[in-house]
């Protein structure tokens, strides 16, 4: 759903996608030193990630389930 | 009234934030519900103070094009972004720049008459009067710097290296949430970083808010990180707002209904080009009348309504400008296409073959971008003509301005990108001017405090409710077409209760466990007191107008609602409407007759005027 992965073989670590991504899905792992998409919930699928990404490692897709509502949350 | 001053408005804020009141109450009930998983105090979150003389925020057009100007008076000038410039908010989608050429065949009476047919006569011509003046040196600066260059990954980052060779200091991927006061007047404001666990006060002379309109996250168009927080925390500082109870909305697939980039596709890959003339291109509102019906089509409709779209009768009256702009389009043929299109159709743009930006592939349904309001008619209420507010300090520009460029109903194609330019480099001269001559603000740390306490309020909760749970409980109560699409009086007063429940009950219970979903925690209050101001002008004003339809009111009623709404917080904090009426130079002809003078029909109006 929306965001699906970063490909590790791919990401350089070079933060463009979470200085591009306008509702702060991806985060910087220190560990590895590349991008994680950290809340992929957020995604709204405007795919500029994938536009901005110099490396072609992001795929998203078109598709989005929300959560069931619940009683309390 | 406290700490007039030595400090900051403190107890007005903590009673306008409403965070943070109820946690020593519910902490410790954990358990029934969701733990914070990671609490953080305001001492582990430590304040970096940042003081200058404009303060901007926002990095769209708007902020953008305020900073430049503001720095050519040799200020120092700060930008927050929630984002980054040129990729938040709605200017990365940007295709159409509105110019007025009168060398390429644009006419200021035609513009004129155009704009009012579409805004059905509550617009402001004395903006308009500034796209005349303006709008092209926008457009020329926007080619100096390089917008057009082909090695840019995208026209809107050219934006934001304008900034970094002016020297505007950049504060991105920082979300601020409140503005200062102190006596009365905006002295800055405070937020936090989404990457460091810090708390960011900017202190300022004037402050510019340009942090553009907001929905409720819907899907199917990109706008999810527009919140409403510039109008929020204008109105919690005492600001005036308008243009509340017009809506746009657009469309999405049935199929996979979240997917903007399937819809909106062509925009990006259009690039930014010209646009003239203003002859509409609003919403096609007969769509959400036929879904009332329980009809698939509208051709079922009394004459299907897209305002300011074709209103050929008015023409015949001498009203409408003949021709068409030169460029972009009758909205007619949009209404014909069954699409709504802002901008040039790329030749092969969109997700589908012949489709157009914002329609894809697939069965269209009204449900993108639900909530959002009028470009260039909804936000703080300008009290001249550089967008100062009410509130000493306080200025605004673009789509957070109630300029009312645009009036009951989007009035042009292209007039959001270029009306947000033009008054976004007003403004930064507006504040500039009152900057130079202003004293800097003596806010000391220690008044500081109090405030960031509140600021980080949902991160210092050790069990809450989750924002994203409060903001599904707000879009299932404001999302569906008969809240704010076709409205009625019980309807929006029971949606209202439910408004006003989850800020009442919800908003001091919203907790976070990191800087995103304090983020998320800040939206989702906002999105929420937006939801307030919306249903409470749709309820206010009495007729229908424009993409305002009141079932139970369903003409324009000329003699008492040729006006605008206007919001603000009254003294015990309650929220108070009032009108002020257009003036009488802008009216319509009232002696050409209804039906003439109001082309497009609303479901139920002729029998509800005796006119059939």
């Amino acid at each position: 759903m929306a965001v699906q992965n970063i490909d590790p073989r791919r990401c350089m670590g070079c933060k463009t996608c979470i200085m591009t991504c306008p509702t702060d899905v991806f985060r910087y792992d220190e560990k590895s030193k590349q991008a994680i998409a950290a809340y992929p919930s957020e995604c709204q699928i405007c795919q500029m990630c994938v536009n901005f990404c110099p490396v072609g490692a992001i795929t998203v897709t078109p598709d989005k389930s929300t959560p069931i509502l619940t009683a309390w949350g | 009234m406290s700490e007039k001053t030595t400090g900051l408005d403190r107890r007005e804020f903590l009673a306008a934030t409403g965070f943070g009141l109820a946690a020593l109450t519910f902490a410790g009930m954990g358990g029934l519900l969701t733990e914070n998983v990671d609490v953080a105090t305001a001492e582990e979150l430590p304040l970096s103070r940042i003081d200058t003389d404009i303060l901007v925020i926002g990095g769209g057009y708007a902020g953008a094009f305020a900073a430049v100007e503001a720095k050519k008076a040799g200020l120092n000038v700060v930008l927050v972004d929630k984002g980054t410039v040129g990729r938040s908010g709605q200017t990365p989608w940007a295709n159409g720049f509105n110019v007025f050429d009168e060398a390429a065949g644009d006419n200021r009476e035609e513009m004129i008459a155009g704009a009012s047919i579409s805004s059905e006569y509550i617009n402001n011509l004395d903006w308009l009067e500034l796209q005349f003046e303006d709008s092209k040196l926008r457009w020329d600066d926007m080619t100096e710097w390089g917008f057009q260059d082909p090695s840019l990954r995208h026209p809107h980052l050219a934006l934001r290296d304008k900034l970094v060779e002016d020297n505007v200091r950049l504060v991105e991927r920082t979300m601020l949430t409140e503005l200062l006061t102190q006596n009365g007047t905006v002295v800055g404001a405070i937020g936090f970083s989404l990457d460091s666990e810090e708390t960011i006060a900017v202190v300022a002379k004037a402050t510019i808010m340009c942090a553009g309109a907001g929905s409720f996250k819907a899907s199917g168009f990109p706008i999810q990180g527009l919140t409403s927080d510039g109008d929020a925390m204008a109105y919690r500082a005492g600001s005036v707002i308008s243009g509340k109870e017009f809506v746009d909305f657009h469309s999405a697939t049935l199929e996979t209904p979240a997917d903007c980039y399937g819809q909106w596709q062509g925009m990006w890959e259009a690039g930014v080009s010209q646009t003239h003339g203003a002859s509409g291109g609003g919403m096609l509102m007969s769509e959400a009348f036929a879904a009332h019906a329980g009809t698939s089509t509208t051709g079922d409709m009394p004459d299907g309504m897209a305002p300011g779209g074709d209103s050929s009768d008015m023409a015949a009256a001498g009203g409408r400008p003949e021709g068409g702009p030169p460029s972009d389009g009758d909205s007619s043929d949009m209404a014909a296409a069954g699409g709504r299109p802002e901008g040039d159709p790329p030749s092969d743009g969109g997700s589908g073959e012949g489709s157009r930006p914002g329609q894809g592939r697939g069965v269209q349904v009204s449900g993108a971008a639900t909530g959002l309001g009028i470009h260039k008619a909804e936000g703080v209420w300008p009290t001249d003509m550089t967008g100062a507010s009410n509130v000493p300090g306080l200025w605004a520009a673009g789509d957070g301005l109630a300029s009312m460029l645009c009036g009951a109903s989007y009035a042009g194609v292209g007039l959001s990108s270029s009306g947000s330019a033009v008054q976004g480099a007003r403004a930064g001269a507006g504040a500039a001017a009152y900057a130079v001559n202003a004293s800097a603000p003596t806010v000391s740390d220690s008044a500081l405090e109090e405030i960031r306490t509140a600021v980080l309020a949902p991160r210092s909760l050790e069990s809450g409710y989750s924002p994203a749970w409060v903001t599904q409980l707000l879009q299932n109560t404001m999302f569906p077409y008969y809240v704010l699409m076709v409205k009625k009086a019980d309807r929006l007063e029971a949606a209202l209760t439910q408004i006003m429940f989850l800020q009442e009950h919800m908003v001091p219970l919203l907790m976070a466990s990191d800087t995103h979903e304090l983020k998320l925690a800040h939206e989702t209050r906002n999105m929420l007191l937006n939801a307030e101001m919306k249903l409470r002008a749709s309820l206010y004003r009495t007729e229908s107008r424009g993409t305002h339809y009141r079932e139970e009111y369903p003409a324009r009623n000329d003699a008492e609602w040729l006006a605008w709404v206007l919001i603000q917080q009254d003294e015990n904090g309650n929220m108070a409407l009032s009108k002020e009426m257009v003036p009488e130079k802008w009216r319509p002809d009232m002696t050409v007759d209804y039906q003439t003078r109001y082309a497009s029909r609303f479901p139920g109006e002729l029998a509800f005027l005796g006119l059939e």
